[in-house]
C-alpha cells in the first residue's frame, strides 16, 4: 500500500479561510514545496461539497458551529482560482414548504451569484421535492443526472454538463443508485437508466482526453462496488453518502480511480487538485472547514450571501410557513397533547426537575435570540428549524401551532420525551407513557443534541441535570 | 458472535440495559463496555498546537475489524489514524474498509489527536469536552452498514494572553468601490499578562491601513480598509506585543462591492397571471432594495429601460416605482408590477440609470412565469 503524506500546513500563508486547517493528502501537491517542478498544466483545483440537506447557516445552537452558504462563498471568492465548483446535491433534507425555499435560496446563491457552480449532481432528496417547485427553482441551474430521464420537458436536468478549463476539457455525470422509488418506472416522472448506461450517456461526444468526474449517490460500499464497471474509468469519483459526516483527508483509490466524498451539511468541504499522468489519474486534497468567527455578528461570511439568507428567513415568517409544517402527521401513540402543566398534578417531583431545568425556559431560549442581534437578528421564532428542537409535539396533531395558540407547548416539556399524554390522563394505570417512540433515552436526546447542534453533549453529564423519575 | 460484539461496542454510546428491553428510567452514568478514548489537553496557550496519540487495541476484540476512519467534532482539532512499525515508519489507513488497513504483525494502530490553535481568534476558551468516534467497519460486512463508531472525548482549553475587544475578527462586510470602511477594536494584556504592551501594527494586504494607538490601560486599534479590486478578500493584521514569545494576529475581511447595487440580489422573479394586471395588492413581495453608495450623486433611479432576453422592448408590460426607506436615505424600494402583454413565460432585464443614458446603470434580472388566475 502506497503511504499517503499528511501535513498541516498553515492557512496563513494562503489567505485561506481562517483557523480552516488544510490536511494534505493523496498524491504529493507538488507546487506547495518550494524548490519543486511546478504544477502540472492540466491540474484542475475543484471545490466539492454536498448533501447540504437544507443547513443554508448554521443555527447557532451551539459556538463554533461549521459551515453555511455565507462563509462557502466568502472562502469561494477569497481565494479566486477554483477551476470548478461542485456540488453534489441532497441541497434539502425534505420535501415540505420550508425546503421548497430553502432549495430557491440556495439555487440563488450556488446559480444566481457571481462565483456560479459548475455541476449539481442532484440527490434523491432534491429529487423528492415536488416537481413544479424542484423544477422552476432549479431552471438553469447545471442539474447533472446522467441516468435519469425525464418525461416532464421542464426537468432541468442534463446527461451531463461539459467544462473547458484552460484548454483542459472536462465532463461531469451524475448517478443515482437508489433514486426514489416513486419517481421512477413506466407510470413515473423519470425512467432510470442502468449506471453504465448513464455514464455512457455522461460521455457521448467525449474523447479520452476528456477528464471525467462522476458524482455518484449511495452507501458508499455500493459506490465502490459500482466504479469498476464504469468504463471508460473516470478520472474522480465523487461519492455523496450521508454516511460521511465529514469529507476524508485520506483519499481512497478504487483500482486506479480516485474517491472521494464530499461530507454533509457544508460544514467542512474538499479541496481536490486533479491531473492526469502516465499513471492515470492523480489527486491531492485538503480539507476546508469553514468555522465562523466569535466576535464577528452571525459568524462572518460574504455579505451578500448574507442578505439574501436573511431575506430567505424574512420570506419565511412573512409567508407564515410554520403555520404550514406543524400539526400535519398524526401522534405516535394517537394520544393528544396536554402540556406539562396537566403532568404536574401528579408528577409534582418530576415537574420540580423540569421547572428548574433549561428545557422548561427552551423557548424563551429563542425569543431571546430573536431580540439578539449580534446573534441572530432575524425571526427565529418563526423559523421552523428553530422552532422543532424548542417545543412539544412539533408536526404532530394537537402539538405544537404557535406561541398564541398553544403556550402549554412551548418550551421542551415532559411530553417532548414521554409522548401525549391525553390517554395516560383518562387512564394513568392502563396507559403508562415511556419514552416517545420507544427508544433509549440517549437516543432520544439526540433528536435534538446532535453532533452539530451540542457538540459537547454527553448523556452521561446532561442527565443529571434533568433527573427525574425513578 | 459477532453481533454480540456489535452489541457490546453499540451499547457504549447508548445506556447499560440490553437490546430488546423496554426503554428504562436512565441510569446517572452508563458505564461503557468498551471504554472511549480520553485525553485532557489541559489549557492549550493561544497560538500553541498540542497532540496526543492513542494505541487503539484492536487485538483486544474479539473479532477482526478494520479501522475506518476518524471523526472528531472540533474546529481547531485534526484526527487520524495511522499503522506504525517499532522503527517509526508508518503509514495511513485509507478510509475504504480494506483488509490491508489491518495491523500487520508488527505493526500498531495510533490514533493522533492534534489540537492547532494557530488561526483562530485570540479568544479564551472555557474547557470543554470534544467528542468524536473512529468507525470500524467488519470485514465481512459487504454493505458498509453494520459499523461501529470508538467514542473519542478530549478535553482542552484556550487561553490567549490578550483581550481583543469586541472584534475579534475585523469583518468590514461590504464596501463599496467610492467608499472606505473603518473598524476600531481594543487590545489589552489578560489577568496574567496585566502589563502587555503593543506595537507597531501591520498588514498582509495595502489595502488595509492600521494603527494603534495607547488609550489608558488598553491600545486602540484602527484600521481602515479600501475596497480593492471587485469581490471577497482577506488579510492578516499582525500586532507587535510584548507577550513573551506570542504572535498576536487578527483576520481582516472584506468584499468590494459596486456603488450601484440590488440587495439582496440584482434578480427579481415572480409568477403572474399574464393575461391581465397585476393588482396594486398582489405585488407585495415583487421587489428589490436598490442602493447608490456614491454619496457624490443624488440617490435616486431612474429606469432607462426593460428589454427581453431576445431584445424586445418589455417597457409597456410593467409598472415600476421606488420608494425611499425611512432612515436609510441612500436605499430604495424598488417594485415592479405587470401590466399585462406577455403572452409566455419571460426574462429579460430592467436597467436603472442614474443619469439617463449616461449611466451609470444597474442593469436586474427579470423572470416573470406563468402563472394560472386564481
Amino acid at each position: 500500500m502506497k503511504a499517503s503524506p499528511v501535513a498541516i500546513v498553515p492557512l496563513a500563508l494562503c489567505l485561506s479561510t481562517l483557523a480552516a486547517t488544510l490536511t494534505q493528502c493523496g498524491e504529493s501537491r507538488a507546487d506547495a514545496a518550494p524548490g519543486v517542478q511546478g504544477p502540472p498544466p492540466d491540474r484542475l483545483r475543484i471545490l466539492v461539497s454536498g448533501a447540504m440537506e437544507g443547513r443554508l447557516e448554521p443555527c447557532g445552537c451551539a459556538s463554533g458551529q461549521l459551515g453555511g452558504l455565507a462563509r462557502r462563498m466568502q472562502h469561494v471568492g477569497e481565494q479566486r482560482n477554483y477551476d470548478l465548483l461542485l456540488e453534489g446535491g441532497d441541497i434539502v433534507g425534505g420535501a415540505g414548504p420550508l425546503d421548497a425555499m430553502k432549495l430557491m435560496t440556495t439555487s440563488q446563491v450556488l446559480f444566481g451569484m457571481e462565483h456560479r457552480y459548475d455541476a449539481l449532481g442532484i440527490g434523491p432528496r432534491d429529487l423528492a421535492m415536488p416537481a413544479a417547485d424542484r423544477n422552476l427553482f432549479l431552471a438553469g441551474a447545471p442539474v447533472v443526472a446522467s441516468d435519469l430521464v425525464a418525461k416532464d420537458p421542464e426537468w432541468p436536468g442534463q446527461a451531463y454538463v461539459h467544462k473547458d478549463v484552460r484548454g483542459v476539457a472536462v465532463r461531469i455525470g451524475s448517478l443515482l443508485l437508489a433514486p426514489p422509488p416513486a419517481l421512477v418506472g413506466p407510470e413515473a416522472e423519470f425512467r432510470h437508466l442502468p449506471p453504465a448506461e448513464g455514464w455512457r450517456r455522461a460521455l457521448e461526444g467525449s474523447t479520452e482526453a476528456t477528464r471525467r468526474i462522476v458524482f455518484v449517490h449511495g452507501a458508499d460500499a455500493a459506490i465502490r462496488a459500482l466504479i469498476p464497471s464504469l468504463q471508460p474509468a473516470p478520472d474522480l469519483v465523487v461519492g455523496v453518502d450521508p454516511g460521511w459526516i465529514e469529507p476524508s483527508p485520506v483519499p481512497s483509490r478504487v483500482g486506479k480511480v480516485p474517491l472521494v466524498f464530499a461530507g454533509t451539511r457544508g460544514r467542512v468541504l474538499l479541496d481536490v487538485w486533479l491531473h492526469r499522468d502516465a499513471d492515470g489519474p492523480q489527486i491531492a486534497c485538503a480539507l476546508v472547514p469553514l468555522p465562523g468567527s466569535k466576535t464577528v455578528p452571525g459568524g462572518g461570511g460574504d455579505p451578500q450571501v448574507k442578505d439574501v439568507i436573511l431575506a430567505h428567513r424574512n420570506e419565511v415568517k412573512a409567508e407564515d410557513v410554520l403555520a404550514k409544517v406543524v400539526r400535519l402527521h398524526p401522534t405516535k401513540n394517537g394520544a393528544a397533547y396536554v402540556g406539562s402543566e396537566t403532568c404536574k398534578t401528579c408528577h409534582q417531583a418530576a415537574w420540580d426537575a423540569f421547572a428548574k431545568s433549561k428545557h422548561s425556559h427552551a423557548w424563551q431560549t429563542l425569543v431571546d435570540a430573536e431580540k439578539d442581534p449580534k446573534r441572530y437578528g432575524w425571526p427565529v421564532t418563526a423559523y421552523p428549524d428553530c422552532v422543532s428542537c424548542h417545543v412539544v409535539g412539533f408536526g404532530e396533531q394537537t402539538g405544537f401551532a404557535d406561541f398564541e395558540l398553544t403556550p402549554h407547548l412551548a418550551g421542551v416539556g415532559c411530553e417532548r420525551c414521554h409522548g401525549p399524554g391525553s390517554d395516560h390522563l383518562a387512564n394513568p394505570a392502563k396507559n403508562k407513557l415511556g419514552i416517545l417512540g420507544g427508544v433509549r433515552p440517549s437516543e432520544l436526546c439526540v433528536q435534538c443534541h446532535d453532533f452539530e447542534q451540542s457538540p459537547t453533549f454527553l448523556y452521561g453529564d446532561k442527565w443529571p441535570l434533568i433527573q427525574h423519575g425513578r | 458472535m459477532r453481533s454480540s460484539v456489535l452489541l457490546l461496542l453499540l451499547l457504549t454510546t447508548c445506556s447499560r440495559e440490553p437490546a430488546g428491553a423496554p426503554p428504562q428510567d436512565p441510569p446517572v452514568r452508563a458505564t461503557p463496555a468498551l471504554q472511549p478514548f480520553e485525553h485532557d489537553f489541559g489549557v492549550i496557550p493561544h497560538g500553541a498546537s498540542r497532540q496526543h496519540e492513542f494505541a487503539i487495541p484492536l487485538d483486544a476484540l474479539d473479532e477482526r475489524w478494520v479501522p475506518l476512519r476518524v471523526h472528531i467534532d472540533c474546529s481547531c482539532g485534526h484526527a487520524d489514524l495511522r499503522l506504525r512499525k517499532p522503527d517509526g515508519s508508518e503509514r495511513f489507513v485509507i478510509p475504504d474498509g480494506s483488509l490491508t488497513n489491518l495491523p500487520a504483525a508488527d505493526e500498531r494502530l495510533w490514533l493522533r489527536v492534534v489540537l492547532d490553535t494557530t488561526d483562530r481568534e485570540p479568544i479564551d476558551l472555557p474547557t470543554t469536552t470534544s467528542q468524536g468516534y473512529v468507525v470500524l467497519q467488519h470485514p465481512e460486512d459487504p454493505t458498509g452498514t453494520a459499523r461501529i463508531q470508538w467514542p473519542l472525548r478530549v478535553r482542552f482549553g484556550i487561553d490567549a494572553p490578550v483581550v481583543v475587544r469586541p472584534l475579534a475578527t475585523l469583518d468590514f462586510g461590504r464596501v463599496p468601490l467610492s467608499q472606505r470602511a473603518h473598524l476600531v477594536t481594543t487590545l489589552r494584556g489578560d489577568e496574567q499578562h496585566p502589563s502587555a504592551s503593543f506595537g507597531a501594527a501591520t498588514s498582509t494586504d495595502p489595502n488595509v491601513e492600521v494603527e494603534i494607538v495607547p488609550d489608558g490601560e488598553i491600545w486602540r486599534l484602527r484600521a481602515t480598509c479600501r475596497p480593492g479590486d471587485l469581490g471577497n478578500h482577506r488579510a492578516q493584521i499582525v500586532v507587535e506585543n510584548s507577550v513573551p514569545g506570542y504572535r498576536l494576529a487578527l483576520a481582516a475581511t472584506w468584499k468590494a462591492v459596486p456603488d450601484l447595487e440590488a440587495v439582496p440580489l440584482p434578480k427579481l422573479s415572480f409568477r403572474a397571471p399574464l393575461v391581465r394586471a397585476q393588482r396594486e395588492d398582489e405585488v407585495a413581495a415583487q421587489f428589490l432594495v436598490v442602493v447608490d453608495h456614491d454619496t457624490s450623486r443624488p440617490p435616486e433611479f431612474a429606469v432607462a429601460r426593460i428589454v427581453g432576453d431576445d431584445g424586445r422592448d418589455l417597457a409597456a408590460s410593467f409598472a415600476v416605482s421606488f420608494t425611499a426607506l425611512p432612515a436609510e436615505s441612500r436605499r430604495s424600494r424598488m417594485t415592479v408590477r405587470y401590466l399585462g402583454g406577455l403572452t409566455a413565460t419571460t426574462r429579460g432585464s430592467i436597467v436603472l440609470t442614474k443619469d439617463g443614458e449616461r449611466g451609470p446603470f444597474l442593469p436586474i434580472e427579470l423572470v416573470v412565469f406563468a402563472a394560472k388566475d386564481p
